[in-house]
């Protein structure tokens, strides 16, 4: 069997048989793409590929996998479970990588081989080649040759004696074989085709019904052709799954085709599929340059196919394609969904062409007829052998229209195209169903598949030739019937898959009824007018600043309220900005807020920026984004903006259950007006809690019924109930039930502090307190529990915490007991307990420093040796009782005391500070006040003598004393290092005096030595000069008789005077 | 000048008053040249850090008391930060690690790690070994006492550990097996009277020994309270002379009111009160353990005979039962629950005994 490959991409191409001359296989690939900034791709979401069978049978799937999309995952091949990438290579994970050659197992027994230039299969035995790859081959007769021109040839694939079962494995095989080859031997690797098959840009039919119940009509027109697609079989292309609409798309741009391929998309989807891998390749002429992706192939197929096209072929001039097929059909009179535009362009190639014929005939040139460049620029219009199309159409009597058109061109064309070697190698013979085939300029074969007769084309084709429109029927009746379509799929989804559309496929609901249901205009808002109308009324205020318009706040002042517009008068400013630049909506959740805010906004023409606070938390944050929208504009003035605050009410009852009922009708569940009356109470009008809980109800059963409104919405707005509130009704007889609802909810640490301070207070003619006994032991349950659970991090425990507070219900529920209070006493304690760990904080650091000077204070600093004995004895130290008598005065017993005491409080850092009271008194406070600690109940305990402020004032005075005199004490001690310095410097001093004297003394000895002459012969002297050398002797060390003694005292003191060595006798 | 109990602590070893067979042998290890690890333990006052202070000085002379005092900054693996308190020498580190509470571990792997790594440079020391002194032992974690373990075998050779605790219970088995455990047993009151005397002889001044007495009776084994006591009273009544006048600390007498309002009425109104001066206890920082243990002795002084193993038992329970108090945060619940429990008892034993009295 030999197969050849219709495209270059091996994952998107049909494998023509040779022998039979028509399709077997067809590989499809289909991808997904995660879309970034600018439509650009950014991921692979995922990506499939497909091999169907000539029978248009899916016979074996590969799901690509890792990261890039592009490695082997699941595959499925018919008759066979999903297996692993590497079970089809008979679970080998490493290769044999013998140099040249790659050879894989496969899981049949086959071995496959790759080499460099070839990849073939080969039998068990592995001396049997029972498949081979041709790349760029020739097909000459039976054999396959490689082709002598590079880039030319087809790819063929050659299976010899095979069971036609291993095919779809071998044929999976093979595009793994020939990835791994390409890889292995540094060839150009395989490209993934980027073949979007849903959403962005290229948004197919179906997303566009999927998505949008009621699109726009300019949508609708942009996909006007597969508008006719959708006419002609309805179903079908809603069974068409979104990924494979690309190829819709496909063979919908052939143009030419289109109306041929109609019966394709009559089949199934699969077959529409087929159909545009099977027509986008072939194409009618196309050329094998224009290999590329397949959509991008169409186009260039379709270009050069244009003779029939309008010519228009824009990037998504879609729609002018079959009108200018509809031009031609009607001979440049074009009606249907023609505007005026499309018919000037239409009809301009006709004429066009009428004039390039002309030229041809002139310049007896086959092809490239003409090349016009139309308005765009962009689009390249090569009527390319157009004759080869015209004729074959011309010939075919399946499409009296086309062959209409063709008529008056085509026959002067005959004469002039004698050199085209088209040939038609089957006759086509009106209602035969052998397919039509041709054989393009490239020896290509084309098939060109007969439409069926079928009731609705024969009347197509009848409304064709009546209105002559290419669209059978008018647009505004397709609208109608669109609408007709969605409003069924809407109104009756469970209707079942016998009335159309959507539901057997993928009945699952994508969208929550809160935002299916949410108003869009509005007069559609619920609740209460006023607000509304508040709203809107603050907006249009700003509509001068904004859009420059007065009309606007005329009308509305005209309107509404006039208040609005004095206060507008008043405060109006440069910009006729309202008085209050911010509007703050408030009110309970479900009420309508955002919904307003949008409906309003939207109305009065504004663009609408949400931020999130719970998203964006942070001030920076907030500023980022408003910022740069301001940035344009002025923003808020520089006076402080106000904001207006409109509050919001609970819409009246009857219009919220007014539209959940309208709502249940539409959604087709039924409801009585007690049950959605019920529902309305139980959320307290929040319309998004009434409506997930009936979006909640319909997943589950058709009827809404009180019953089952009151279960559904259990445990709703819980979380709301006050803790008071669950207090109270934890001490007070209510029905079990509500204990045990209490329970479900989350009590917080608060909860069992209330429960604690509040259960004494209860049963106080409980004799024998076993009750209480009961109570304090959950507590205390409940206590080891959160702390195990917090040191632990257990965290699944929490949700057991609030059963044990439960208990307290039967222990203690009393009609009438006296109202439950916010526990704060624990609390107090916690401040209280806190603001002492800071005096004993600093009372440690006071002990500490002082340790720094005695070291053995520091052992006082355990905590618990200092709460329990240093504390309590240290006040007593500092506390004698003592007469506020001057200290000049007292008995040396009391002043030995005070020393004592000053001393102490000293070393400890412990002072009396002066302070002001309130009333104005002086009073002096002991800082750290370490006194807190022998003062229980605000009582100081009785031992301890109350100082009075008079011998406080004594004491700290004392202290300050004593704190100079330390300083002095300090400065004193610092004295060594100063005097230190002088002594050196005296003593530097004395050095120089030294060596001074001992220059003297060498001065003195060469003059006592006995004079020299030249010859160094002792000069006999005089004896008076020595005598008067002798004299001076004595008169120099006459200071070691001094007779004054001399102290001196270096005082340290700022003094700038430069500090030199000076003699003491310069003092004397 | 500061405190007595400052000013007159021993210094050598030689200088102890009391316990002079333990300062023998402290002697004989620290000239040994083979000291272990060792553990002191005892009572509150007993006299433990002043005689690891004097074998430290015994075994590195007197510069081992030229200390300094920094703050480390250590940094929990969540990025808290805790600040301990480190006093140190040439030759030893002293640290509290119960001070940063659950992160204690922490502490005691990067300091112990840090000086296990790094020799003795001081050439003139007298051993090659550094000392690390670990204050309140016994409220180590569990976590803190396992990532000892290993360090005091491993790092042998660089460092000794000196444990400090009041009671070897709560430390666990394979720490005091590695230590050599010293127990420092409270004086008796003839040796707190001996030095009472001490000090007020070089106080210059004089105590009458009735006096002595009764400060030592009263501070049952705790020379520094007595000592505390002592200077309060010297401080409050400069003679000394006549019927002296203990003070007891203020929240034990705070205890014992308590104590008498749970012995008077067992009523819930009473069970209020009894909570808003527990938590007026709390506030002052006084341990929640503590509380209950004086008030418990109260209680028990208070109540008939018959009753009081019940409330001795049931103090033990929320007592030894620690864990309880120390794994929960709420203390008062705990305190409360005795407090209920022996209501309860007292209120059950009256109501039995008047019953079968009529």
């Amino acid at each position: 069997m030999l197969l050849r490959f219709t495209q270059a991409d091996m994952l998107n191409t049909d494998l023509v048989d040779i022998a039979s001359g028509r399709p077997k296989y067809t590989i499809l690939s289909r991808a997904s793409y995660i879309k970034g900034k600018d439509n650009a791709i950014v991921d692979v979401a995922s990506r499939t590929t497909s091999i169907i069978d000539d029978r248009r049978k899916v016979i074996a799937t590969i799901e690509w996998s890792g990261k890039e999309k592009r490695s082997g995952g699941l595959i499925w091949i018919r008759n066979s479970e999903l297996v692993k990438f590497a079970e089809l290579f008979d679970g080998c994970d490493s290769v044999k990588t013998v140099p040249d050659r790659l050879v894989i197992p496969s899981r049949l027994g086959y071995v496959w081989v790759a080499t460099r230039a070839a990849l073939f299969v080969c039998g068990s035995d592995a001396t049997k080649v029972v498949g081979k790859f041709h790349e760029r081959s020739i097909q000459l007769g039976d054999t396959v040759t490689p082709s002598p021109i590079p880039k030319v040839g087809n790819d063929y694939l050659e299976f010899v004696d095979l069971p036609e079962d291993a095919i779809p494995e071998l044929l999976v095989g093979y595009i793994f074989m020939n990835i791994m080859r390409r890889t292995r031997f540094d060839l150009p690797r395989y490209q993934f085709p980027i073949v979007d098959g849903s959403g962005g840009g290229r948004q197919t039919v179906a997303d566009v019904y999927l998505n949008n119940p009621f699109p726009p009509p300019k949508l609708i027109l942009g996909y006007s052709v597969l508008d006719r697609v959708v006419t002609y079989s309805e179903s079908e292309v809603f069974t068409v799954h979104p990924a494979h609409m690309a190829s819709v798309h496909t063979f919908v741009s052939n143009g030419l085709l289109g109306d041929l391929a109609m019966n394709v998309a009559d089949d199934d989807a699969m077959q529409g599929q087929t159909a545009g891998g099977e027509y986008a390749p072939n194409g009618l002429l196309s050329d094998d340059e224009s290999q590329e992706q397949t959509l991008v192939e169409s186009r260039t197929m379709f270009k050069s196919n244009g003779l029939l096209g309008a010519t228009m072929s824009g990037h998504d001039g879609v729609n002018s394609r079959p009108n200018g097929i509809a031009t031609r059909n009607s001979g440049s009179t074009s009606t249907g969904i023609c505007d005026a535009t499309n018919t000037e362009h239409s009809s301009f190639p006709l004429k066009e062409l009428a004039a390039a014929t002309d030229e041809e005939r002139d310049e007896s040139e086959p092809n490239n007829l003409f090349e016009q460049d139309l308005s765009s620029g962009e689009i390249l219009t090569s009527i390319d052998s157009r004759t080869d199309a015209q004729n074959k159409i011309t010939e075919s009597q399946e499409l009296p229209s086309l062959s209409q058109i063709l008529r008056p061109h085509g026959r002067k064309e005959t004469s002039s195209s004698s050199k085209i070697t088209t040939m038609y190698s089957t006759t086509m013979t009106t209602g035969s169903s052998v397919p039509i085939s041709a054989t393009a300029f490239d020896g290509k074969m084309i098939y060109l598949k007969k439409r069926p007769k079928k009731v609705i084309n024969s009347r197509t084709t009848a409304e064709n030739q009546r209105t002559e429109s290419l669209l059978e029927t008018p647009i505004h009746k397709l609208m109608d019937q669109l609408s007709v379509i969605t409003a069924k799929k809407l109104i009756q989804p469970e209707a079942g898959p016998s009335t159309v559309v959507v539901s057997s496929s993928n009945p699952v609901e994508d969208e929550l009824w809160v935002d299916r249901y949410r108003p869009s205009r509005f007069s559609d808002l619920l609740g209460d007018e006023r607000v509304h109308r508040e709203t809107m009324t603050w907006l249009k205020e700003w509509d001068y600043c904004v859009f420059g318009k007065r009309k606007a706040l005329n009308r509305q002042k005209k309107t509404f309220n006039t208040q609005a517009a004095v206060l507008d008068n008043k405060y109006e400013d440069a910009h006729h900005r309202p008085y209050e630049k911010i509007l703050l909506l408030s009110g309970p959740a479900g009420y309508g807020k955002t919904t307003l805010a949008h409906v309003a906004a939207r109305q009065a023409g504004y663009e609408v920026m949400e931020i999130n606070a719970s998203d964006a938390r942070s001030g920076q944050v907030i500023d980022d984004r408003i910022r740069p929208a301001l940035e344009s504009g002025s923003a808020v003035g520089s006076k402080k903006p106000h904001a207006r605050i409109i509050r919001f009410t609970r819409p009246a009852d009857i219009y919220l259950t007014k539209r959940l009922r309208s709502i249940c009708e539409n959604e087709g569940l039924h409801a009585d007006s007690r049950a959605l009356s019920t529902l309305v109470g139980v959320t307290k009008g929040d319309m998004r809690g009434c409506l997930n809980t009936l979006q909640f109800i319909k997943a589950r059963n058709q009827d809404v019924t009180e019953n089952i409104i009151r279960t559904s919405t259990k445990g709703m707005k819980e979380g709301d109930a006050s803790f008071t509130s669950v207090l109270s009704s934890l001490f007070s007889p209510l029905p079990r039930k509500r204990v045990k609802e209490l329970g479900l909810s989350e009590l917080d640490e608060n909860r069992r502090l209330g429960c604690f301070e509040h259960y004494a207070n209860l049963r106080h003619y409980d004799a024998s307190l076993a009750r209480h006994g009961k109570a304090v032991g959950w507590l205390m349950t409940f206590d080891m529990l959160s702390g195990t659970m917090r040191s632990e991090r257990e965290y699944g425990l929490l949700p057991y915490l609030p059963y044990l507070l439960v208990p307290f219900y039967p222990l203690f529920n009393e009609r009438g007991g006296s109202k439950v209070e916010r526990p704060k006493a624990d609390w107090d304690n916690l401040m209280k307990t806190r603001t002492n760990e800071e005096i004993y904080k600093s009372l440690s650091k006071c002990v500490q420093s002082a340790g720094h000077r005695s070291a053995g204070l520091r052992h006082l600093l355990s905590n618990e040796i200092m709460q329990l004995e240093f504390a309590p004895y240290i006040n007593r130290i500092i506390s004698p009782p003592m007469r506020p008598v001057n200290s000049q005065v007292t008995r040396p017993q009391e002043r030995a005391l005070l020393a004592r005491l000053v001393d102490i409080m000293v070393s400890l850092e412990l002072r009396f500070i002066q302070e002001k009271a309130e009333d104005g008194q002086l009073t002096y406070r002991l800082d750290p006040p370490v006194d807190v600690f022998v003062t229980y109940d605000g009582k100081r305990s009785g031992d301890i003598s109350v100082q009075r402020y008079a011998t406080r004032q004594l004491i700290a005075g004392e202290i300050d004393i004593q704190l100079i005199a330390r300083q002095a004490e300090a400065t004193e001690r610092e004295k060594p290092t100063t005097a230190g310095t002088f002594r050196k410097s005296r003593k530097t001093d004395d050095g120089d005096n030294s060596t001074l004297g001992k220059r003297k003394a060498d001065l003195l000895d060469i003059a006592d030595r006995p004079p020299v002459d030249f010859f160094g012969r002792p000069i006999t002297v005089s004896a008076p000069l020595s005598k008067r050398s002798k004299g001076t002797g004595p008169g120099l060390t006459a200071p070691e008789e001094k007779k004054f003694k001399v102290s001196y005292r270096f005082r340290e003191g700022n003094s700038a005077a430069v500090r030199k060595p000076v003699k003491v006798s310069s003092f004397l | 000048m500061t405190l007595w109990v400052d000013k007159y602590r021993p210094h050598t070893l030689d200088d102890l008053h009391y316990h002079e067979r333990l300062s023998a042998r402290l002697r004989s290890l620290a000239a040994s040249g083979d000291f272990p690890h060792m553990l002191f333990y005892g009572p509150s006052g007993a006299g433990k850090k002043t005689r690891i202070a004097c074998t430290l000085r015994q075994l590195f002379g007197s510069n081992v008391e030229k200390l300094k005092i920094d703050q480390r900054v250590f940094m929990t693996p969540s990025k808290r930060k805790l600040d301990v308190n480190i006093v140190q020498s040439n030759y030893h580190i002293e640290i509290t690690p119960s001070d940063v509470g659950i992160y204690d571990r922490i502490v005691i792997q990067e300091i112990l790690k840090e000086i296990a790594q790094t020799q003795q440079v001081d050439l003139n020391a007298k051993q090659r070994f550094k000392v690390v002194i670990i204050n309140e032992a016994d409220s180590l974690s569990r976590d803190a006492q396992a990532a000892l373990r290993r360090t005091m075998e491993k790092y042998m050779s660089n460092m000794r550990i000196i444990l400090c605790a009041n009671s070897t219970s709560k430390l666990i088995a394979p720490i005091k097996s590695r230590c050599l455990l010293m127990r420092v047993a409270a004086p008796n009151a003839d040796e707190m009277q001996t030095c009472l005397e001490y000090v007020a002889k070089k106080e210059k001044f004089d105590l009458p020994p009735d006096a002595a007495k009764d400060i030592a009776e009263d501070a049952n084994g705790n020379l520094r309270k007595a000592l505390l006591v002592l200077e309060a009273l010297k401080m409050q009544s400069p003679d000394l002379s006549g019927p002296l006048s203990i003070a007891k600390p203020d929240w034990e007498t705070y205890c014992y009111k308590v104590a008498d309002l749970i012995v008077q009425e067992q009523t819930p109104a009473r069970v209020m009160e009894v909570r808003s001066k527990f938590y007026e206890l709390l506030s002052h920082c006084i341990p929640a353990t503590v509380i209950l243990k004086t008030v418990a002795e109260r209680v028990v002084e208070k109540v008939d005979e018959a009753i009081k193993a019940d409330v001795m038992h049931w103090a033990a329970f929320y007592l030894l039962k620690e864990a309880r108090m120390r794994i929960g945060n709420k203390k008062i619940f705990h305190l409360e629950a005795w407090v209920i429990k022996v209501m309860s008892l007292y209120k059950h034993f009256m109501f039995n005994f008047n019953m079968e009295d009529f």
